[in-house]
């Protein structure tokens, strides 16, 4: 069996991870377009293309855009659709999590029912005003529609970058979170040495 | 080219050799008796349903080891059911997490690496009966183990200091690494332990903190937990066992093959198992003996798998206790905010634990007890979805500034405690669902003893009193009600009495004289925390007695 001879030390995104004949083989056995997808993905991303999605019509992509960025607003960082939630919504939903594409669809028809019972003539969740569809989230807060679009949310502001989310490494930044292969003592501000020795005197003993 | 050691010249058997064992599942207890058989000079086959990844395979990406499931078992393949008792539906519910590769869950383990105490073999002595509970005494005590418990240790790394717990057992050899440095959670445990006049000490773990036997030593990058180790320092046995198993040129590792029936014949002898390879055909792979090590859950499904004429109820299930007295260890979880940087997200999960609850005062009416740790084991996106307290807010400015504020400022106490047996606990196969191989899936039926709620509710509020001594600035609890469901125990149990036990104490089948079960499965009683040590020691222990019964012509009957 042949695999990679080294572990990957720096670069450690999800391309390079495909590009490993171990995991491709594995990886090809339960999630099958993740390959291709990976790649293409990482081809457009660099350089910067407009979108195209794959699993997400354009409509459902700016419904799901304003949703995420209420869930995740800017403030003095980025706001969801800032880190690219909704290309690793497209992402997620093409690849590795297909099978979840139905429930989806059914939550922003949900998000759009909840939108229009708050705001009849709205057009979509995305046409109203911020204010407007922070009322409508919260009359569906406690719903699964709502916990699918949180979840999305969250696992594209926060995943690996190579997921096509957290561009930038953003939402890692965000919140003082960085991705190291190794880290030295002390980890923080209760192990420093001077400060164990305050707290904890009887260390010294 | 290569340069991994694991490359060392690698022995195929053919389907038709007969091989002294064959051994189902490369886990933490399959990795050790593997190794240990092909010592002592047996032919081994380790057949192991799951992938044979590799260091290079490992990455600190969320999303591949949740929603990807690349270390663990994958619901999409292996669907599961779940009801409370006999008398409801069982409906679709993926209830339990194990490790699915060649290393099984000691790949992605936490490695909190607990011996059990002398009580814990003799918890019915200790209690007398308790209504409701199948509890009883081990066929083995603490003494005969402690010579394999100190074995484990050296053989497979793990770090700690002797002594530093006064609840420990008493133990023949120190460990063989120091404990790894203290982190920001181990001094505010510390702080507060003391001031409850507790006995805070450093953690066993089964993680290396200096170089040892050709691996480096831990490099802190805190994707441990859940995660595999890219710098082969936690002591799994895929960066341990297996490739010196190899190493004999005695041992192959299969992966991809999932053994779907034990093989018998007309005098109850096994003869082999049968198995689907990685494009789903069935061989049938011949052997002397069979080991199975495929886990709690995995162990008795398989079993129950193998009925046939001679053995109707299931492979050695004369006495029925095949796939009862399930067991998880309980437990209680609360969480803390700090004024200043804990940085949890660094390093190993724990690094202080106590146990001075390990048995409770009788005063409070609880059998068991359970030993706490303070840790970190979220990672960003499990952090902004779960961690925060339960009345925070879950959308919005006000959940983006808290999610901000509090990542690096918290920590966690995490109570493992007992869990009483109980015979409607139990592994059977599901009825009407099937995996994606046609077999039928794993349904579990469970509901915790009285006694287990009344422990959890214990020890969350040690728990928050710990956190609130430590000096946290705000405490918060999460439900009891949904514990974790990843240490599968008890489903085969050891026992003298073959009318109410699976295996011996050898780990001999009562019902089959070249049948071996060893893996969580052997447990009589939980015990009270991590189970992986006494799983790897009772390994070890099974190992030297099976080539023992192989040498002297003793296993064919
Ligand atoms: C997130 C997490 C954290 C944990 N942390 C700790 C901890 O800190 N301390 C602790 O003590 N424990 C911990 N555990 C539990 C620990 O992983 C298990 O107790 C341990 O791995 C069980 O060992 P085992 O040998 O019984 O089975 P496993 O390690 O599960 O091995 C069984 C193997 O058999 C294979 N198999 C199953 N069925 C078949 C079949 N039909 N054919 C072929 N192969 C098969 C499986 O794929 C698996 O590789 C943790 C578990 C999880 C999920
Ligand atoms: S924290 Fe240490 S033992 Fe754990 S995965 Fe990282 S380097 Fe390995």
């Amino acid at each position: 069996m042949s695999h990679a001879t080294d572990p990957v030390r720096s670069r450690r995104d999800f391309i390079a991870l495909l590009g490993t004949t171990a995991s491709t083989a594995w990886l090809a056995t339960i999630w099958p377009p993740a390959i291709a997808d990976a790649r293409e993905a990482g081809d457009a991303a660099s350089q910067g293309q407009a979108p195209r999605y794959r699993a997400l019509t354009k409509q459902q992509a700016e419904d799901f855009g304003a949703v995420a960025d209420r869930i995740i607003p800017r403030d003095d960082a980025p706001g969801a659709r800032d880190v690219g939630v909704v290309f690793f919504a497209d992402h997620l939903l093409a690849t590795f999590s297909p099978a979840r594409k139905p429930e989806f669809d059914q939550a922003l028809a949900a998000l759009n029912e909840a939108a229009r019972k708050h705001v009849p003539d709205a057009g979509s969740f995305a046409s109203l005003t911020p204010t407007q569809q922070d009322e409508t989230l919260r009359s569906i807060e406690t719903t699964d529609a709502f916990n699918l679009l949180r979840s999305i949310t969250i696992s594209g502001y926060f995943s690996h970058p190579s997921h096509r989310g957290n561009r930038d490494q953003a939402g890692w930044k965000a919140i003082g979170f960085q991705d190291r292969m190794s880290w030295t003592s002390p980890f923080g501000y209760y192990d420093q040495p001077d400060v164990m020795a305050r707290l904890m005197p009887w260390r010294r003993a | 080219m290569t340069r991994d050691v694991r490359q060392a010249p690698a022995v195929r058997y053919a389907p038709t050799d007969d091989v002294d064992f064959v051994i189902v599942g490369a886990g933490a207890a399959g990795g050790v008796v593997a190794r240990e058989l092909a010592r002592s000079g047996f032919r081994v086959l380790v057949l192991e349903q799951g992938p044979y990844l590799r260091e290079s395979d490992f990455k600190h990406d969320e999303l591949l080891v949740g929603e990807g499931h690349q270390l663990t078992n994958i619901p999409s393949l292996q669907p599961q059911t779940f009801r409370a008792t006999a008398d409801d539906k069982a409906t679709r519910r993926d209830y339990l997490i194990y490790g699915r590769m060649v290393g099984g869950g000691s790949v992605h383990f936490t490695a909190n690496y607990w011996r059990l105490h002398e009580e814990d073999f003799i918890e019915r002595t200790r209690y007398g009966s308790v209504p409701g509970a199948a509890l009883e005494d081990w066929p083995i005590r603490y003494a005969e183990l402690e010579p394999y418990y100190s074995r484990a240790e050296w053989e497979l790394g793990v770090s700690g200091i002797a002594g530093a717990n006064p609840f420990d057992p008493p133990r023949s050899r120190p460990y063989p690494l120091p404990p790894l440095p203290i982190k920001p959670s181990g001094v505010l445990m510390e702080i507060g332990a003391r001031k409850l006049g507790w006995h805070p000490a450093p953690a066993p773990l089964a993680i290396i903190s200096k170089s040892y036997r050709g691996r480096s030593g831990c490099q802190h990058c805190g994707f441990c937990e859940s995660f595999g180790c890219e710098w082969k320092a936690k002591s799994s046995t895929l960066a341990t066992m297996i490739p010196e198993a190899e190493r004999t040129g005695r041992c192959e590792i299969r992966p991809n093959s999932y053994v779907r029936r034990i093989q018998t014949d007309s005098r109850g002898r096994v003869t082999g198992v049968v198995y689907f390879d990685a494009q789903k055909r069935e061989v049938m792979q011949r052997a002397k003996a069979v080991v199975v090590c495929a886990n709690g859950a995995e162990t008795p499904r398989l079993l129950l798998m193998s009925a046939s004429n001679q053995f109707p109820n299931g492979l050695a299930n004369s006495s029925g206790v095949v796939g009862k007295h399930l067991m998880f260890n309980g437990g209680a979880f609360a969480g803390a905010l700090f004024e200043h940087e804990v940085n949890g997200y660094k390093s190993v999960q724990v690094s202080r634990y106590v146990q001075d609850h390990y048995r409770l005062d009788p005063k409070h009416g609880i059998v068991g007890g359970g030993g706490i740790d303070m840790r970190f084991d979220w990672y960003p996106i499990s952090f902004a979805m779960e961690a925060l307290p339960t009345d925070a807010p879950r959308w919005g400015a006000d959940f983006k500034k808290m999610v901000r504020e509090y990542f690096t400022r918290t920590a966690y106490a995490l109570a493992h405690t007992t869990q009483l047996p109980q015979e409607a606990s139990t592994i059977t196969l599901d009825p009407e669902l099937k995996d994606a191989w046609g077999l039928p899936a794993i349904r579990t039926t469970f509901t915790e003893h009285p006694n287990d709620m009344k422990l959890y509710q214990f020890f969350l509020e040690r728990n928050l009193e710990l956190l609130n001594a430590a000096g946290a600035t705000r405490t918060w609890a999460f439900s009891i009600d949904a514990p974790w469901q990843v240490h599968l125990l008890g489903t085969c149990r050891m026992g003298n009495d073959p009318k109410s036990s699976v295996v011996d104490k050898f780990h001999r089948a009562h019902d089959v004289p070249n049948l071996f079960i060893v893996d969580g499965s052997s447990f009589v009683t939980c015990g009270t925390g991590q189970p992986t040590m006494t799983i790897q020691a009772l390994a070890f222990r099974a190992a030297e007695a099976i080539a023992g019964f192989a040498k002297r012509g003793e296993i064919r009957g």
